[in-house]
């Protein structure tokens, strides 16, 4: 089947499918578009990390921030990719601290799903000043 | 066949050229909200300026100035800026469209609560949570105010 049988097909199939109520967001795993008005990713990153107190634990790849958080006995991991000029955030952990045997991973349930909605939206939050600056300097 | 493919993908996923246009609401939707709550949220308001730049600064002003929680950019598009609401666990996406005369607010898309349950003419929300028509009238208003302090 070519790209083009298959664009129609998902196009009838959203039809059908109710698909013109919009978008269908997720909480935090929705790509961000920087667009080109981010030039110092790390600097966006760390100030973003700053209001729910995030660290930057490595930075191993051009394009991977490692981040991390350590709240109410739960240690968070998480992998920010930038590619292309989009952000992506992605939970590699969610270990609750100190059990006495192995802890399970909490996954993206409730409270780290809200940190993580938490985070992108400080990035978002960011970008948001940063594309203001640039349309002010424009003017 | 690939370029009819492609429209009618764009054309279902929102991502199609669109434009600001004016408002006229069709009263003949069924499950529609009121008038005014649609009004609210999606009337155009005009520019006041053709400076496409200063008119996308206006937009992103208000977005960050919007009384209450405010609202961030999600990516832009020729003539469209998408602003993005999360707020206890729900998440709004608008899709502002603008252009030398008008900038009108467009549903862009929700997460489970905020699906837009009539959507008409790509963008107009006839019905949605009720939330949606008291957190957007902000960012309208909020923008109506940037663009007139231009």
């Amino acid at each position: 089947m070519n790209i083009g049988k298959t664009s129609l097909l998902v196009s009838v199939l959203l039809l059908l499918a109710g698909g013109n109520a919009g978008a269908e967001l997720t909480p935090y795993s929705d790509p961000l578009p920087l667009g080109d008005y981010v030039q110092d990713v790390n600097g966006l990153l760390e100030r973003a990390f700053n209001y729910d107190s995030w660290q930057l634990r490595t930075h191993p790849d051009e394009n991977t921030y490692i981040a991390f958080i350590s709240h109410r006995e739960i240690d968070v991991t998480v992998h920010v990719l930038v590619q292309d000029q989009v952000l992506t955030l992605n939970l590699e952990s969610a270990f609750q601290t100190g059990c006495a045997s192995p802890c399970n991973d909490l996954g993206d349930k409730r409270p780290v799903s809200g940190w993580l909605v938490n985070l992108r939206r400080s990035i978002a939050l960011e970008l948001t000043t940063l594309v203001r600056d640039e349309l002010k300097n424009q003017m | 066949m690939k370029r009819l493919g492609i429209i009618a993908l764009l054309a279902c996923t929102g991502l199609a050229m669109a434009a600001p246009t004016p408002l006229v609401v069709d009263k003949s939707v069924k499950k529609s909200v009121r008038a005014k709550h649609i009004k609210a949220v999606h009337q155009e308001i005009p520019t006041g300026t053709s400076d496409l730049v200063k008119i996308r600064y206006a937009i992103v002003q208000g977005m960050m100035l919007t009384k209450g929680r405010v609202w961030t950019f999600d990516g832009e598009d020729d003539g469209s800026i998408l602003a993005r609401f999360d707020y206890k666990g729900h998440t709004i996406a608008v899709r502002i469209e603008y252009d030398e005369e008008l900038v009108q607010i467009k549903f862009h898309g929700g997460s489970e609560a905020y699906h837009c349950q009539v959507l008409v003419d790509d963008g107009i929300c006839y019905r949605n949570h009720d939330n949606y028509y008291k957190y957007t009238p902000n960012l309208r208003t909020s923008i109506a105010q940037q663009l007139q302090a231009l």
